[in-house]
């Protein structure tokens, strides 16, 4: 099922929780909604969902407005942050609860259940109640619920985050195996951004109830339309440095207080021209500086502090004012106070207006 | 020098000797009930003298005292079960709808209702005795257990409406919104999945609704005139009758007998109760 949002608008009193979202999600995407918490990314479900009805806007599911349908008839399988699990029914009275509204025959919802439980690998729990499984369980029998009904739709808010890592990191594939095993468009609400990169086909980037951004994990990556996404997309975040634009002739310069970069040209022709001292924010990412020799065209910085992240270390370079993070590999040596040099790999630069954080990139 | 148990179990001794002596009053008080009424005599005010079941007979004759004739006890009794049980009916149905609407649904007025609701409570209700024994007259409900009903409802409804308000207040918006989307109208969510969970507290108010209506007294005594249709309470008010020829042994038993079910609620329950918190400040 095809969903679209049209100029979706959700206030509580006078606060915009959700403001003028547009958004398409195609038939059988698997869309993350990305977004720091409060940012309205469980509002906008709920409104998917017929729970809340949006004050202005459109809700179309294929070619249907649904603003007016109730959240009963727009078969949909939910799967809550809390679970929701009905805490006076079994395991298996509540993956069956769907079903038994429907009235489906007892031998046909008790194949159904059977069948699913095994897919959930959650047999075993049948006959307990909910207070009486893990959590990691307890998600998976919320996800048997949400499915059971067959759903057109499926929407997830935050479904891994009460999970510990190891859980986590199965249950991410797990989902995104049943989800393209199914063909069912499916909705993840999330605030963590490894989840989303991993499990999705499309990341629709929220803040303050707008949507910031729509695209594949790589193209926010690799072009963030502004400061916000660059900086969201990512861990550990992009370094952001103020630096006034100067030019000469074609030569473009970044003149930050400690240091001062060339572009070389066939970088600085991808963005677009500034006005000659304008300030502007340049934006690089920890993994697209290295260290080295020292060297022209290069930021002198000194050591700050060296943080071990088990594959790599993240170093914290101190550059007159600024820090700067650096990603390297196990074996760098440095030590606080050392003085290194920085490599920029000139091709993942990137430069946003200082004043609108937009993005300077020229579009191709 | 005295250590800290020591003070401890000095000080828990001297407050259940206090506990003691402060219900002293109320054992005694049952205690002369219970040997009052299997007894004909008693000795030092509460041990009796001679068993005898005598004082029980109300159980299975007509009784008279002086010249009065009192009907027996038996549909007595089941108009008390009748009224008592029809409050609680009433009560808790109306509590439970009027409970959620106030917890999960916003409409106009609903500030001012759950405002009101604890100042009805305290409002006295024999204040309102003339005035309802008009307006149960002029629909035809005067003398009938069925008015009887409809003025203690309405008299305990805010109160159970508050407590049961409470209940659903705990209850996640999650769950209620997972039952919508699992296919059910508001309608089934309610009972299927919302009532199911505060058990407990229906429990609580239909208890407490049946204990008052058990214990009603002014408003069977006012608006009932046909012996047929008196509550226990307003038997055992007539059984004292004029003074004259009280007779304690009968009124004991039938004290008593009257308080069967209060006891075995309270027996029954008793551990329940314990564990309920009651909500309702929260909006
Ligand atoms: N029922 C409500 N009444 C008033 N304000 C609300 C209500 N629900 C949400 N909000 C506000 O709307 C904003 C968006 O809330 P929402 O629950 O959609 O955030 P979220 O993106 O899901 O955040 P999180 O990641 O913390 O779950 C928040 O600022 C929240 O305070
Ligand atoms: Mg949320």
């Amino acid at each position: 099922m095809e969903v679209t949002m049209m100029n979706v608008v959700k206030r509580f009193g006078n606060f915009k929780a959700v403001d003028n979202l547009s958004l398409t999600i195609k038939d059988g995407e698997f869309v993350a909604l990305l977004g720091p918490s409060g940012c309205g990314k469980t509002t906008t479900l709920l409104m998917l969902a017929g729970i809340y009805k949006p004050d202005a806007g459109e809700i179309i599911f294929d070619d249907k407005i649904v603003n007016d349908v109730l959240p009963k008839d727009r078969n949909i399988g939910m799967c809550f942050q809390s679970y929701a699990l009905y805490p006076h029914m079994t395991v298996e009275q509540n993956i069956a609860f769907p079903l038994k509204l429907k009235k489906l025959p007892k031998k046909v919802i008790d194949e159904k259940v059977r069948e699913i439980a095994a897919k959930f690998r959650i047999e075993h729990l049948l006959k307990r109640y909910p207070g009486q499984i893990s959590g990691g369980q307890q998600q998976r029998v919320a996800l048997a619920r949400a499915l059971i009904k067959e759903p057109n739709l499926l929407l997830l808010d935050e479904p891994l985050s009460n999970l510990d890592a190891g859980l986590r990191i199965s249950m991410r594939a797990e989902i995104k195996k049943l989800q393209k095993e199914l063909g069912i468009t499916t909705v993840f609400v999330t605030h963590d951004q490894t989840e989303a990169l991993s499990m999705s086909d499309r990341i629709a980037v929220m803040n303050k109830g707008k949507l910031q951004a729509i695209g594949t994990p790589e193209d926010l990556y690799m072009r963030p339309k502004n400061m916000f996404i660059a900086g969201f997309i990512g861990n550990p975040p992009m370094n952001f440095l103020e630096v006034g634009y100067i030019m000469d002739g074609d030569r473009v310069t970044l003149k930050g207080k400690n240091f001062e970069i060339s572009l070389p040209e066939e970088i600085s022709r991808t963005f677009i021209k500034k006005q000659n001292n304008e300030r502007i924010v340049m934006g690089i990412r920890p993994e697209h500086l290295s260290v080295g020799a020292e060297a022209p065209n290069t930021i002198k910085g000194e050591i700050y502090v060296v943080e071990h992240l088990g594959k790599d270390k993240l170093v914290d370079v101190k550059v007159g004012d600024d820090r700067i993070k650096v990603l390297t590999g196990q074996d760098f040596e440095g030590k606080m106070g050392d003085t290194v040099n920085l490599h920029l790999d000139f091709k993942n630069v990137h430069l946003f207006d200082a004043a609108d954080g937009n993005s300077m990139k020229r579009v191709a | 020098m005295k250590n800290g148990i020591k003070t401890t179990s000095l000080s828990r001794a001297a407050i259940y000797i206090l506990l003691i002596i402060l219900s002293l009053p109320i054992l005694l008080g049952y205690l002369w009930l219970f040997s009052g009424s299997i007894s004909d005599e008693l000795e030092f005010g509460i041990v009796p003298k001679r068993i005898t079941f005598e004082n029980w007979r109300f159980l299975w004759s007509d009784i008279t005292i002086g010249t009065k004739v009192f009907p027996n006890i038996w549909p007595i009794t089941l108009n008390s079960l009748l009224l008592s049980g029809s409050i609680t009916l009433l009560e808790v149905l109306i509590s439970l709808l009027a409970g959620y609407a106030l917890s999960r649904m916003n409409f106009p007025g609903r500030n001012f209702i759950l405002k009101t609701t604890i100042i009805l409570h305290a409002f006295p209700g024999v204040a309102l005795l003339i005035a309802l024994y008009y307006v149960l007259n002029y629909i035809g409900m005067i003398d009938k257990i069925a008015g009887v009903v409809l003025v203690k409802v309405a008299l305990e409804l805010p109160m159970a409406t508050w407590m049961i308000k409470g209940f659903f207040d705990e209850i996640s918006w999650e769950i209620e919104w997972a039952a919508y989307m699992d296919g059910c109208s508001r309608l089934q969510a309610w009972y299927k999945i919302i009532l199911p969970q505060i058990k407990p507290g229906i429990a609580a108010v239909a208890l407490f609704a049946f204990l008052a209506g058990w214990s009603e007294f002014i408003y069977s005594y006012t608006f009932i005139f046909s012996s047929e249709n008196y509550t226990l309470a307003v038997f055992l008010k007539n059984l004292i009758g004029d003074f004259r020829f009280l007779d304690y042994g009968l009124l004991a038993a039938a004290g008593l007998f009257y308080m069967i079910p209060v006891i075995a609620f309270f027996l029954i329950s008793q551990k329940s109760l314990a564990t309920i918190k009651f909500g309702g400040i929260k909006r």
